[in-house]
């Protein structure tokens, strides 16, 4: 054993320029998966560490109305008298002050809040419960973030309205733990004390608010059966009502976070496995002619009575131990590239988040290292199968007889690569469905540009046909070292496939979010109008030549049965799609459907006024994505409990919402005169209008009507367009990153090509070529190569993109012809110059020094 | 008998899938010290039934019995572990690994064999080839015969029952051939060696205690 450890290493000694390139190759393919498995782990540990900090609590039990007697005891009896206790009341509210308004966020709190952790205050510190009681409960107080306050123009001690009440600002929130999680949400935070709400007047009918109590329980106490406890008693007690309340754990916490961080990171991931296939093709090919070389030493090595399995264990130590060096050297770049992703996120990432790198990250990254070269190895290394020493008394001319157990092996050679790459997206996506379907396109894409390459090769043996000497060499060349062309072509083409697809796809969405097409986006979304408010409402911006626009009633009701059956409680969590859950539901009707939404299936609601006298059930027209949801279809029989009275009805049609078009519409609209009658509130908009007209409608109806919520669709079409402007910023990184291995490996093969063929450029050198002519051939050949592959990838990336667009985004899709335009130059140029590069060491030497190495 | 060949076959599939027989039921026996020289025209066979000889190529009927042990019952594993025991092969080419010194070189079949005393038996042998002085040089700054001083002696190293010579001169000229020959027979009659030497050199093979001369795939006794 010793001998051939020793041998395999002194091998590559010897073999210097393979080992490096071969590494380097390797590791700038790995790169991606450390930076990104950190960055993963990390914001996972982060969330883990802070969890409770979180929640605030170890549980929290919430609803959208107080809670009543009974259901209160319930939820003492069961969590018992060892418990601490916190209420908070929160909803949305316009906030105003001078001539500021904006929405916000309420936090009313009692002086127990937060359970764990505790409050920063820039002003007085972290004394949770003194600065509540003094400063929130003792006086209407109300902190906020500096940065809120600064966009309202507020100070310390400056007033703000919330509803009908007057707030004095009275100190800044420092750090805010349940803002620590991300930044994204409608609108920012203002904390209140409990005991000042009721003055606001905006807990009465209409307004959405969410009474929560949270709850802290001793070291060691089992909270997970708890909360199982306590939502099957609630089950159990209230089996034919709407649940009165909800409970939620750290878990329910963690579950969420880990799902938005598994989205998040999941399409990075499988971008980054892209780049280490990539990095894997690279490492392939370059072990491929190291192995070639190196078969007349086996032979000899096996003449000398060395067994396969020795041989094997050669080349087997040779590529783990690369393999373990590859991981080395990119475990060390690695920490260079760590702060992007955070930097590239920040503002929707936790802003104290240290991102580092893992035991465990170190140690998958040193078993894909030596795997992951392996596997691209193992078709090469297979051949020693049918080496035989023969061939050195043939000078190396053996007679290959066909071998079906070697043609089967060479086969089943390519499946460890298969299944590593498919446990990878497995692992990435967290899915096995969504992993299978990865490695489906990605086999598809790879298959066609397969096809793509071949056609390249018949385009090149056309053009050698060329007159020009040094353009037949050039495609010649290309034509003729099929297997190095075709992994230079599929390399560039998955890479230029990747940077083309993405920004396609984001344009489409982009536009249709920042400018529907047939839709104008309008200023303001109005919630929590009252049906006393209206007519003023409307005679206000009348005055002010706006018009009301989309007004939609809203009335709250519950779907009980569907075709006779009881809504079950079943609820699951993770891949399940089918939810059936029992919730109130936010109905509305309309006299006509309105521009951003469209009949798919069925007939139009009847224009008749419903006649509760004869029990026929009402007509509906539910949301095709609702529809989906629940399993809902044409002509199931609804059965609601609105406000106390049963509504029987049946569902006509299926409808298509534009739900980017931020008017109000809803999942399911009701014929016109069922829910006329019944308690209702109104939600509407106001149509698009320049910017300091915005302020003073804005200022002028917060002031009016103090309970009514605007939402500032610009601004939050704005922030949607941020977040996902880093998000694909992101993506991107990583898609850089495959290309740049990608890059790469070219420099790889057109390095090795030109030392393959030096004696044939010597030749030519003595024949009268001169380094410019052949550093042309080069040229020629690569940039061909480049623009070729890289123009087959726009090609079919803009058919990918227009596909995934068509069945998964509405259709969203726009030609974005200058990112394709640009990816060509610059992938074709880069190839050009890597290649000149590589090929530079042979075609600065003498043509005699070449000779004399022959 | 140190090796016994018994009514052996061998044919190649050409390209038109048609078989070619190199080696038609060849018979003949080597008693053990004897030297013997197979010559024969380009194309008759000679290297092939080296091969054969050597294990590195299956018959395709009759029986090799090498020391006693029929090599066409040996597994491919079982055969190059027997190989590294029992034969020697100095090819006309030289095949030394070109990253190894001229020492790791001759060690490297001491090792694979696990044999004791290797680096004695390292020194002793190139102390035989006369190379003790460029243990340390590797293959490429070496002269054509040098090579072939160190294939002799990396074959030699593990005192085989059987040296197989496949023109060892071939590729030298004529005074480094001369000596290479005085060399190999020197060693093979110090130690009693068994040998079989594939040549068109007719000296060489006339060196050689018996000549067998190999005819479109036939053997013959005694050169015409």
């Amino acid at each position: 054993m010793k001998t051939w450890i020793k041998l395999a290493f002194k091998e590559l000694k010897n073999n210097k320029s393979f080992s490096i390139f071969f590494i380097l190759n390797l590791s700038i393919g790995l790169i991606g998966f450390i930076v990104l498995s950190s960055f993963s782990v990390s914001l996972h540990n982060h969330f883990q560490i802070n969890l409770k900090e979180l929640l605030t609590a170890d549980m929290v039990v919430y609803s959208n109305r107080p809670l009543k007697k009974e259901a209160i005891e319930i939820v003492d009896q069961v969590l018992g008298p060892d418990k601490q206790e916190s209420r908070v009341i929160t909803f949305y509210s316009m906030l105003a002050h001078d001539q500021h308004t904006r929405l916000a966020e309420v936090y009313a709190i009692d002086s127990a809040f937060p359970l764990y952790g505790q409050f920063a205050l820039e002003n007085s510190g972290s004394d949770s419960v003194n600065n509540i009681s003094q400063k929130l409960h003792g006086q209407p107080g109300a902190w906020m973030t500096k940065d809120t306050a600064q966009s309202m123009q507020l100070q310390i001690g400056s007033k703000v309205k919330i509803g009908k009440k007057e707030f004095i600002l009275n100190d800044y929130v420092a750090k805010d733990r349940l803002t620590t999680v991300t930044n994204i949400g409608i609108a920012p935070r203002i904390y209140v004390g409990m005991n000042q709400l009721k003055d606001t007047g905006l807990l009465d009918f209409g307004s959405r608010i969410a009474y929560q109590r949270y709850f802290r329980f001793p070291l060691n106490t089992n909270v997970k059966s708890l909360i199982t406890e306590l939502t099957e008693t609630a089950k159990i007690t209230f089996k034919d009502d709407v649940r009165p309340f909800r409970v939620m754990g750290t878990e329910r916490v963690n579950r969420n976070l880990n799902r938005i961080i598994t989205h998040f990171t999941s399409y990075m991931g499988l971008i980054g496995i892209i780049a280490l296939f990539l990095a894997g093709i690279g490492a392939g090919y370059l072990f491929r002619n190291y192995f070639r070389k190196k078969q007349r030493e086996i032979a000899i090595l096996m003449s000398l009575g060395a067994s396969r399995y020795q041989t094997y264990l050669v080349f087997i130590t040779q590529i783990a131990f690369l393999g373990m060096l590859a991981s080395l050297l990119s475990l060390l770049t690695s920490i260079f590239f760590l702060p992007i992703l955070p930097f590239i996120l920040r503002g929707i990432i936790p802003s104290d988040l240290d991102v580092t790198i893992g035991a465990t990250i170190i140690a998958r990254t040193f078993i894909l290292g030596a795997l992951g070269c392996l596997v691209f190895c193992i078709p090469t290394i297979i051949n020693i199968h049918r080496l035989k020493p023969l061939t050195l008394l043939q000078n190396g001319h053996s007679q290959t007889k066909q071998d079906t157990k070697y043609s089967v092996l060479r086969i089943v050679s390519f499946f460890p690569a298969i299944l590593l790459f498919w446990l990878l997206a497995v692992q990435q996506t967290n899915s096995f469905e969504r992993g299978s379907i990865f490695l489906g396109g990605f086999i598809g894409v790879s298959i066609i540009l397969s096809v793509f390459g071949i056609l390249f090769f018949y385009i090149c043996k056309l053009l050698s046909n060329s007159t020009n000497t040094f353009l037949r060499i050039a495609f010649r060349n290309l034509y003729r070292n099929k297997a190095s062309t075709f992994s230079c072509f599929i390399a560039i083409a998955l890479g230029a496939f990747l940077i083309n697809i993405i920004p396609q796809l984001q344009n489409g969405l982009q536009e249709e979010i920042s400018r529907p097409s047939g839709l104008s986006l309008p200023s303001f979304f109005l919630i929590d109008i009252q049906p006393e408010q209206l007519e003023p409402l409307q005679s206000y911006l009348k005055n002010q030549d706006v018009k009301l626009s989309n007004v939609s009633p809203m009335v709250v009701g519950v779907l009980e049965k569907v075709n006779g059956q009881s809504i079950t409680e079943t609820y699951h969590e993770g891949n399940e799609r089918r939810r059936n859950r029992r919730r109130e539901r936010n109905l509305s009707y309309r006299m006509e459907l309105d521009a951003s939404e469209r009949i798919i299936s069925g007939v139009p609601l009847t224009t008749e006024i419903y006649d509760f006298e004869t029990q026929k059930p009402a007509e509906v027209s539910i949301a095709q994505g609702f529809a989906e949801h629940d399993n809902l279809k044409i002509d199931d029989l609804l059965e609601f409990d609105v406000q106390g009275i049963t509504i029987m009805a049946k569902i006509v049609n299926l409808r298509e919402v534009r739900w980017n078009s931020f008017r109000p519409n809803f999942y399911i609209l009701f014929q016109n005169g069922v829910l006329n009658e019944a308690p209702k509130t109104f939600i509407a908009s106001i149509p698009k209008m320049n910017s300091s007209n915005k302020s003073k409608i804005q200022n002028g109806i917060v002031k009016r009507f103090p309970n009514i919520s605007m939402i500032n669709i610009s601004e939050l079409v704005d922030q949607i367009l941020g977040i996902a402007d880093k998000v694909v910023f992101a993506i991107n990184f990583m898609a850089y990153l495959s290309i740049f291995t990608g890059i790469m490996v070219v420099f790889s093969i057109a390095r090795y090509e030109a030392l393959r063929r030096g004696k044939e450029m010597n030749l030519l050198k003595i024949l009268g070529a001169s380094f410019k002519d052949i550093r042309s051939i080069i040229s020629i050949e690569f940039g061909f190569l480049g623009f070729m592959a890289t123009f087959f990838a726009i090609f079919l990336s803009l058919a990918a993109s227009y596909i995934l667009s068509y069945l998964f985004f509405n259709k969203l899709w726009q030609l974005k012809w200058e990112i394709s335009a640009l990816s060509l130059f610059v992938i074709s140029t880069i190839c050009v110059i890597t290649a000149l590069i590589g090929g530079e060491t042979i075609i600065r030497q003498k043509a005699s020094t070449i000779l004399q190495h022959d | 008998m140190i090796l016994q060949v018994n009514n052996i076959t061998k044919s190649y599939v050409q390209t038109d899938n048609k078989p070619v027989d190199v080696i038609k039921n060849i018979n003949f026996n080597v008693k053990k010290g004897e030297t013997i020289s197979i010559v024969g025209p380009s194309g008759s066979g000679k290297t092939t039934l080296l091969s054969l000889i050597a294990g590195l190529d299956s018959i395709d009927s009759g029986s090799i019995i090498l020391d006693g042990q029929d090599l066409s019952q040996l597994s491919e594993d079982k055969l190059s572990k027997y190989r590294s025991q029992k034969i020697g092969i100095v090819f006309q080419q030289f095949h030394l690994m070109p990253h190894l010194s001229v020492k790791e070189n001759v060690r490297l079949p001491l090792e694979i064999l696990n044999a004791p005393n290797i680096s004695e038996r390292t020194n002793e042998v190139l102390e035989q080839v006369g190379l003790s002085d460029k243990k340390t040089f590797l293959p490429a700054v070496l002269s054509g015969g040098e090579c072939q001083r160190v294939a002799i002696a990396r074959a030699m190293g593990i005192q085989p029952s059987i040296l197989l010579a496949d023109e060892p001169t071939g590729n030298l000229d004529n005074k480094t051939a001369y000596q290479i020959e005085e060399l190999l027979f020197n060693l093979v009659e110090s130690i009693n060696m068994t040998l079989v030497v594939v040549t068109h050199n007719l000296r060489l093979a006339n060196h050689c205690e018996r000549q067998l001369q190999l005819k479109e795939g036939q053997l013959y006794e005694n050169l015409d």
